[in-house]
């Protein structure tokens, strides 16, 4: 069992009562770190907004379902990691069906291409590269995604990212392993295409 | 082989484009628009009874309860059921006899 330290678990014992000021603390507290991660996986500042707020509201909701098992925080990253992965998967379907209805041309709207991702914590001088490599990065696995998402953005240590995953430390190790071969597989043919 | 060697080199400065990258964080009055949106999406009592009852769970309970209500009338029918079949019996024998009687069947005597 893993213990809060205490003001955390004053927080949270407050917010089981449905104490305001608490659920304030609590969103002001970890709003970073949510909005960071889901901008880093759905890839759009709006959707991350919109995941972030889904997010509090599931800790609101299922504050008594907190046991103190894992890090408050690590329990935060789930119900993020969770709601974005929903939000992709919703958003993908959406875009399915656009492209049957303009396939079958029942809709006459004309399907958008997705702009390039500039995340607004990126350097103004690698701007360009970390779109191309957000690009990349949308074209991973869902699991290796996630690892890269914690460990490189959100910067979380293997121990860390592999607790909040519930995988092993190796495990985690070998998503990282597999994402970086594949992330640069990507750029290869990236580059080889628009060099020739 | 050049061209291969600035590939490589182009690879990796990408691969580091994320190298000390700043933490993202929400607009202002975050959490205004987090209550707003928990304001509207707490719903009236009715809508949460009919929620709690359309849960997949409840659904499931509420059937077996039913069966299992079923099941125990059942076997405590069965349990009544030889006093109902001489009742049964009874009626049989006694009402619903379709032989009409006369007044003849009863004055002649056998011998």
């Amino acid at each position: 069992m893993n213990n809060p330290p205490t003001d955390e678990w004053f927080l949270i014992e407050q917010l089981r009562l449905r104490d305001e000021s608490a659920f304030k603390s609590i969103v002001a507290r970890w709003q970073d770190m949510v909005f960071n991660t889901a901008i880093g996986i759905v890839q759009n500042a709006e959707d991350a907004e919109d995941v972030a707020q889904e997010v509090f509201l599931q800790v609101y909701e299922s504050i008594n379902t907190f046991k103190g098992e894992s890090k408050f925080s690590t329990w935060l990253y789930r119900i993020t990691i969770t709601k974005a992965m929903d939000h992709i998967r919703r958003k993908k379907r959406k875009k399915r069906f656009a492209f049957m209805q303009n396939l079958f041309g029942s809709d006459n709207e004309t399907l958008y291409e997705v702009p390039d991702f500039n995340h607004p914590g990126v350097s103004l001088d690698n701007k360009e590269r970390a779109a191309i490599l957000f690009k990349a990065i949308d074209q991973l696995p869902e699991n290796q995604k996630i690892a890269f998402t914690l460990h490189k953005m959100e910067g979380l240590s293997y121990q860390e990212a592999s607790e909040v995953m519930n995988v092993t430390v190796s495990a985690m190790e070998s998503l990282m392993h597999r994402a970086k071969i594949n992330l640069k597989k990507y750029l290869e043919k990236y580059y080889n295409n628009s060099s020739g | 082989m050049k061209n291969m060697f600035n590939i490589d080199r182009q690879v990796e400065e990408t691969m580091r484009s994320l190298d000390g990258m700043q933490s993202a964080s929400p607009g202002p009055f975050f959490y205004t628009r987090v209550m707003a949106r928990l304001e509207s999406s707490q719903k009236s009592i009715w809508e949460n009874i009919s929620a709690f009852i359309a849960r997949p769970v409840v659904a499931f309970a509420v059937i077996c309860l039913v069966i299992i209500m079923n099941t125990i009338a059942v076997v405590q029918n069965k349990e009544a059921a030889p006093f109902f079949a001489d009742q049964m019996e009874q009626v049989t024998e006694d009402d619903l006899n379709l032989a009409v009687n006369t007044f003849y069947d009863y004055e002649i005597k056998e011998p």
